[in-house]
């Protein structure tokens, strides 16, 4: 297991795409790890992965290798931070540079993450989508995610009658 | 004599029109309904097709993740906007989440969390909210002992008992 680390693996996205990458950075998913531990000779096959494509395993790669030689998450404090779980939306200066793109890249990312399983990374994108929520009014909302209000007149009157006197809490 | 023929007349006329309206009434606001489940449907269907990436087609698990860090005005506010967050919105785990952050002995509980339902759990929680700011505009200026007593009447007035 104890692999040196300067160790190149290739991957290959579902556009072709092939990256060629330091094992320690690729580990940073726990997905990839699991498949290289249950490798045990040298391979010069690229891995494929058929979920993700090119440009979003570029940006991927570029929080991976930020953030090499971070500890992983175990499962153990993944367990306990949920216990005493405090919402914080915090994200850090290079990881809210790093998260600023487009929606769909943002999405994209956040896919791909939840796919490759890297924890931090999806928490990353996860807070950035509910900062986006935060503190708008629902028509707000529709305009930042393009929502079309399916509702019929009356379960939206419903539904308003319900929340409002939520409002200015 | 013709006001009694005229009267006559309404009377075998009248309920036929009310039955025919309440009929027509209720094939419109069926059609509507139709329409509208499909259109919804179809618009599903055609983000799913246009390949790109948005907030509603996200996994409903990752949907959840994100809806558990936001404040519970945002989920009650974000339950306005369309059908399928509103769905979402209502999971047992994101109220879980929120009744946790709230001090316990606030929510008077009668059986273990985990006993709750989701629609339970969202009812304790949002009462407790609710009597806060109902109570905030009677109780202004009365002495903590009275703001404390009135606050959990407001809460559940079955407490009322335990507090006499």
């Amino acid at each position: 297991m104890a692999a040196p680390a300067t160790q190149q693996i290739k991957i290959r996205c579902n556009d072709e795409k092939e990256f060629t990458v330091d094992r320690d950075v690729l580990e940073r998913s726990v997905l990839i790890k699991n498949m290289l531990e249950d490798v045990t000779e040298q391979q010069d096959a690229p891995i494929p992965l058929p979920n993700v494509s090119g440009p979003v395993m570029a940006k991927v790669l570029e929080y991976c290798t930020h953030h090499r030689g971070e500890p992983l998450p175990s499962a153990d404090t993944e367990q306990s931070q949920d216990e005493t779980r405090k919402r914080t939306t915090d994200i850090s200066e290079w990881d809210q540079k790093f998260i600023t793109v487009d929606q769909e890249m943002l999405f994209e990312i956040i896919l791909a993450a939840n796919y490759l399983d890297i924890k931090s990374l999806l928490d990353v994108g996860c807070k950035t989508v509910a900062n986006m929520i935060k503190g708008k009014t629902p028509e707000e909302i529709r305009k930042l995610f393009n929502i079309v209000n399916d509702f019929t007149p009356e379960e939206e009157a419903q539904i308003k009658k319900e929340n409002e006197w939520a409002e200015d809490r | 004599m013709s006001r009694i023929v005229a009267g006559a007349l309404l009377l075998a006329v009248e309920p036929a029109s009310i039955l025919t309206r309440a009929v027509l009434t209720l094939v419109y606001s069926r059609m509507r309904r139709v329409a509208i489940i499909s259109s919804r449907k179809t618009r599903y269907i055609v983000r799913q097709l246009r390949g790109k990436r948005d907030l509603l087609l996200l996994p409903d698990e990752l949907l959840t993740e994100v809806l558990k860090l936001l404040e519970w005005q945002d989920i009650l506010r974000l339950r306005s906007t369309c059908l399928h967050l509103n769905t979402v919105s209502k999971s047992r785990s994101i109220w879980q989440t929120i009744v946790k952050s709230e001090p316990p002995e606030h929510l008077w509980l009668e059986c273990p969390l985990e006993n709750y339902g989701s629609g339970q759990l969202e009812y304790l929680f949002i009462r407790r909210k609710r009597a806060e700011a109902g109570y905030k505009m009677v109780a202004e200026g009365a002495t903590p002992h009275i703001q404390r007593w009135a606050l959990a009447v407001a809460c559940d007035p079955r407490q009322i008992y335990r507090l006499l």
